[in-house]
């Protein structure tokens, strides 16, 4: 009972139509390989890899909704596309680009539907919506059409409406797409409180800073094969990508002191004199508050901004290594 | 029907909370498909007759196939709006439901306005039944029934629409030809018609069958007795073409994706 989600073999292929309608050419898309993966039951597994790497299919065929061509997948003892209504009663689903709300009805009201269809007994269910209510901070506005809410509001909602019939498992398929810092980080913090109360959770997202903060597991695909699995600190190791500091100075007439010299070569920073930045590649050993100290105390800074390596130089870096 | 209750209510509730703006939407519902009715109405008086039916016993047509499609637009909101699911993906979200995507889809929303619709329907139905003289309680409970399979029918060849949409993603234009015409052609006594297009609106869009043929019958214009079962064998017959079709569309999509 220790793998609560096993995947086998699961390959995928698309066949499209190229070019006109009379001189069409077929054309197949692997979009999975052969993947092989497992979930343990409340782990956090985040699922991350360049667009159209194959993490909505994956997504698409654990939630039952798509068919694979082969493969085996159990979730919590069940094949997802073989007994799909009794099995998705025991899950969640978020897709970040597409609502499941009712979007003509107020929040409420999609939450009383979903009630109904669950089968969720009407006392249960008040003492739920009562609750999501209280911990998604939707009481402002859970008496609005959805239409009319805010993303960040809307997002919310939609996390409420996946767990209204109290699932064992999340699938979040880009949750956080498009939102705020604010709305961003209320909603991870939710997640990491569902999570530490035994949700298992499988997130898909184009964030690495969410998955490093989140995520205990990590999958990495990329051309429909798995590229990497493991915990998400043995990918820090692996993967030596150092970030980008760049500093913009405040306008100077261009000498620089000897201390200032020194600290840019010791960094091995460079000066761009006609921007009047500053370039660093920090690697992940050096302390990024350090290194901020040191600079504030011996520049004029006009701004600052750190680039955390992208999840597609990330994969780069990991078919080097290997 | 639990579900279908909850979303009645939900419905009502935010849909009738502007007051003035139901009334209205209810209202010119109604009155786009009465001024339909005049159209034909002025037509009629000044020939007086059509295939022998009179403008009274058009009417009853009339009314039977606007009633119809009343409560399919009334209740069918989801797929009218199947396109516009495959297109942005969002028919994903239906499937991961514990209830059958048909089922989803006719909870999709409600649109009370439209039964401005029925409301208008009626009242030309009335008007008809009355002054054709076959006002009476077996000819009335005969209508609500043949009300009640217009709407079943629509919303089938409705289904039948929303499944091709599986393979073409698009139905908008097989929508205007196949239910928005044959819904006007059905609403008239279907002898005016060359056999071709009555074949058609008798086998394969069969609206006919819910209108001129069990009316035919009431008003002695025929006999036999299957013009009265049409309505109710085109309804049964329809079953299983449905979900033949929706379930092979079905499999295509969670076979292939979108």
């Amino acid at each position: 009972m220790d793998e609560f989600i096993s995947v086998r073999n699961l390959k995928k292929t698309y066949t499209v139509y190229e070019g006109k309608f009379f001189k069409r050419q077929k054309k197949e898309i692997h979009a999975l390989k052969n993947i092989d993966f497992e979930i343990k039951k409340g782990e956090f597994l985040g699922y991350v890899g360049p667009n159209g790497a194959g993490k909505s299919t994956t997504i698409k065929i654990l939630t039952g909704i798509m068919h694979p061509d082969s493969g085996m997948v159990t979730v919590n003892g069940f094949c997802p596309w073989q007994s799909r209504k009794e099995y998705v009663k025991n899950i969640g689903v978020v897709f970040g680009q597409k609502t499941q709300l009712w979007w003509d009805l107020p929040v409420v009201d999609t939450f009383e539907l979903l009630i109904s269809i669950y089968g969720v007994d009407k006392k249960t269910g008040r003492k739920r919506i009562a609750e999501l209510t209280e911990r998604l901070d939707l009481k402002e506005f859970i008496n609005r059409p959805v239409r009319q809410l805010s993303l960040g509001q809307r997002m919310r909602s939609e996390l409420g409406a996946s767990l209204i019939h109290d699932p064992d498992i999340l699938f979040l398929d880009e949750p956080t797409i498009g939102l705020d810092i604010v709305s961003r980080h209320g909603i991870m913090e939710f997640l990491k409180e569902i999570n530490a109360n035994g949700k298992t959770i499988l997130l898909t997202t184009h964030n690495l800073k969410e998955i490093e903060e989140l995520c205990n597991e990590i999958l990495i695909i990329a051309d429909g094969e798995l590229v990497f699995k493991g915990c998400t600190e043995k990918l820090n190791n692996l993967t030596e990508i150092p970030r980008i500091l760049k500093i913009t100075l405040k306008p100077f007439d261009g000498t620089l002191s000897e201390d200032q010299r020194i600290i840019i070569s010791d960094f091995r920073g460079e000066l761009e004199m006609q921007k009047m930045q500053l370039n660093f590649r920090i690697d992940k050993s050096v302390s990024l508050a350090y290194i901020s100290k040191i600079m504030f105390e011996h520049f004029e800074i006009e701004d600052f901004t750190i680039d955390e390596p992208e999840i597609e130089s990330i994969v780069k870096g990991i078919f080097q290594t290997c | 029907m639990e579900i279908f209750k909850t979303l009645v209510k939900a419905s009502l509730k935010s849909q009738a909370g502007y007051k003035f703006n139901f009334i209205l939407d209810i209202f010119s519902s109604g009155i786009i498909f009465f001024s339909d009715f005049l159209i034909i109405a002025v037509i009629l008086t000044n020939f007086k007759s059509l295939g022998g039916w009179t403008l009274h016993e058009v009417a009853i047509l009339i009314s039977i196939i606007d009633s119809g499609w009343a409560i399919y637009r009334t209740f069918g909101e989801g797929l009218e709006r199947m396109q516009e699911l495959l297109q942005t993906g969002r028919f994903d979200t239906l499937l991961i439901r514990p209830i059958s995507t048909l089922k989803h889809l006719m909870i999709h929303a409600v649109q009370f306005r439209r039964l401005g619709i029925l409301v208008q329907a009626i009242i030309v139905g009335s008007w008809g039944i009355i002054n054709s003289g076959v006002f009476s309680l077996p000819f009335i409970i005969l209508y609500i029934f043949l009300v009640i399979l217009a709407g079943i029918l629509i919303l089938e060849i409705n289904i039948v629409l929303a499944a091709v949409a599986f393979w073409t993603l698009k139905n908008d234009d097989l929508l205007v030809l196949t239910v928005y015409a044959t819904k006007t052609a059905a609403s008239y006594p279907l002898n005016i018609f060359n056999p071709f297009l009555k074949n058609i609106l008798t086998f394969v869009i069969p609206l006919g069958t819910i209108t001129y043929f069990p009316i035919s019958f009431v008003l002695g214009k025929t006999d036999n007795i299957t013009a009265l079962l049409a309505p109710f064998l085109s309804v049964v017959l329809m079953i299983p073409v449905c979900s033949i079709l929706w379930k092979t569309g079905l499999k295509k999509y969670t076979g292939t994706g979108s």
